[in-house]
């Protein structure tokens, strides 16, 4: 069975990088080939500011139209700094739009390669700009296309639909109460992006959950940023004798509880009262 | 798999904790067009470990993992044989099937299968904890079920990227090998493609040597980079077909000609085909 159940949409229509379509679109695949010659390459291209697609497909059709219907792309709000990235705003926005995205589709790289080159090129060209990367193509590949096995967390658009795919909480009151948690920091997101266990929900949302308890409590468990990523190495460990997964979400909590207390003695021992307060 | 220091002896093929002991695991997986259904059978000889399982204390796992789609699911069981199905939308390229047996519950471990070393110790297991562990399996989750069947769909044609480049390229780092043509070349190729004899010329000056520097890059099945890609996948598959386990560098062009069924006297056939048609 083909990934979109696809059919051949109208190259002609709005490729020029609009921000409204009514069913969603992706690369066709001799595109995609093309596309990751061009990264390859390590193009100036990349340096434009506007969508160049059109001009490298001149004359022929490059997209195909799936049949989700998606009703209209969101804007998503531009970096202003290095440190006002919006990537809360901006994954809810985006995971909220392609909610009905099945895990496959996710995962496609052309739908990603199509949207960062397409109708948010502006925001990949400000939030990842290639000015001043040594290896362009490898940084082109990295976060313009879907290729490598971490890449659905580092692709600069799929990896908001994949913080907020892996947060939601269907039918809460705030159904991403967590995303924010785990975008708190970048470094607590790196930490947990970057190691197995944020793969299956089970596992992540006590986690969090747990992490936000201790923070209500009065120790931030985020601060300093080397207290979160020991955390988070304690459940590797933890994981490494045994199949987390197995985990209900009083033994995650246990987890997150052991070292919260074990931060707590030893902010006592150093004459402290709170590990850090909130 | 990589020699692993448990904190507490479990079953499995790189330690020596339970000497005479041994888990084995046999996986079925069957693609439909809906879901991939899994059939498992777990092989445990070792007696301590079986009790466990019969007490209810440990229980047969089987973890899913596809790093594609970040799947990542457990199937438990408390009997030696085990079902279950995915959807076909949450798997893509290939996923790995893991097989272990956990702690269920707490509980002391103790064996007289232990090795020396553990001999009249006691271990307590919490929930989740290793105990054994099989051998991982991996599989294809290919979208598209005949796509092997047919060798040319594993090549795309492109653009060269650089309007002035003038070679025929070939691409063998994505999914499928990509043969770049200079631009005005693929301008006529398209308008020739589809025709006779036209196309099956284009297969043994365009499609036959991709191939057989595919080949040729394909090495041996355990080689480094492993079979990711999809080209790779179907090529190993298809050299499977006709009972060959390796690639001979000096044989890669003659191999290729043989998976494209000799096309060399096709083209000729369908240029005699056209010869005959306009005199």
């Amino acid at each position: 069975m083909a990934v979109w159940e696809s059919a051949p949409g109208d190259p002609n229509r709005g490729k020029r990088g609009e921000l409204s379509a009514m069913k969603l679109r992706y690369l066709k695949s001799l595109a995609l080939s093309e596309l990751y010659r061009v990264a390859q390459s390590g193009s100036p291209k990349y340096t434009a500011a506007e969508a160049w697609l059109d001009e490298l497909f001149y004359g022929r059709e490059y997209l195909a139209e799936s049949r989700l219907d998606i009703g209209r792309l969101p804007d998503l709000r531009q970096p202003t700094s290095d440190t006002e990235l919006f990537e809360v705003e901006n994954t809810i926005a985006l995971h909220s739009a392609l909610q009905n995205l099945n895990r496959s589709q996710a995962a496609d790289d052309r739908l990603w390669s199509w949207l960062a080159h397409g109708p948010y090129w502006a925001y990949m060209r400000k939030r990842w700009p290639v000015e001043g990367i040594d290896n362009k193509s490898g940084y082109i590949k990295e976060h313009y296309l879907l290729g490598g096995s971490r890449s659905l967390v580092r692709h600069g658009l799929a990896r908001l639909w994949w913080f907020g795919h892996a947060t939601y909480m269907p039918g809460a009151a705030d159904p991403y109460a967590l995303t924010r948690l785990l975008l708190k920091t970048t470094d607590a997101r790196q930490s947990i992006m970057e190691r197995q266990f944020w793969r299956n929900q089970k596992i992540l949302h006590p986690f969090l959950r747990r992490i936000a308890h201790w923070v209500d409590q009065g120790v931030d468990l985020y601060v300093p940023r080397e207290r979160f990523r020991d955390l988070c190495k304690l459940m590797n460990l933890t994981g490494g004798s045994a199949v987390l997964d197995c985990f209900g979400p009083r033994e995650i909590a246990a987890v997150v509880d052991r070292y919260a207390g074990d931060q707590q003695a030893a902010a006592a021992n150093l004459g402290g009262g709170k590990v850090s307060a909130t | 798999m990589p020699t692993k220091n448990w904190p507490h002896p479990v079953l499995d093929a790189q330690t020596e904790d339970y000497p005479n002991c041994a888990f084995q695991t046999r996986f079925q997986v069957r693609q439909t067009k809906l879901d991939y259904k899994v059939v498992v059978n777990f092989d445990l000889g070792c007696e301590s470990l079986e009790n466990a399982v019969k007490a209810g204390d440990a229980q047969f796992l089987v973890q899913v993992h596809c790093v594609k789609t970040a799947y990542r699911e457990i199937f438990p069981a408390s009997v030696e044989a085990l079902e279950f199905a995915i959807p076909e939308h949450e798997l893509r390229d290939t996923f790995a099937l893991s097989p272990f047996i956990v702690a269920r519950r707490e509980f002391d471990l103790a064996s007289d299968e232990f090795a020396a070393t553990f001999k009249g110790l006691k271990f307590k297991m919490r929930p989740g904890a290793v105990l054994a562990v099989g051998l991982p399996a991996e599989y294809e989750a290919d979208k598209v079920f005949d796509e092997l069947k047919n060798i040319s769909a594993i090549f795309e044609v492109i653009k060269q990227p650089d309007r002035q480049a003038e070679a025929v390229e070939y691409d063998l780092t994505r999914n499928k090998i990509a043969i770049a043509l200079p631009h005005a070349v693929y301008d006529e190729y398209r308008i020739f493609r589809p025709r006779p004899p036209y196309r099956e010329s284009f297969v043994c000056s365009l499609v036959l040597p991709g191939l057989a520097a595919a080949l040729e890059a394909l090495g041996p099945e355990d080689s480094d980079g492993g079979d990711s890609l999809r080209w790779r996948r179907a090529l190993r598959r298809k050299l499977k077909e006709i009972n060959k386990s390796e690639v001979i560098k000096d044989e890669s062009y003659k191999l290729a000609q043989e998976l494209l069924e000799w096309p060399f006297g096709r083209a000729l056939q369908a240029i005699r085909i056209a010869e005959s048609e306009e005199s």
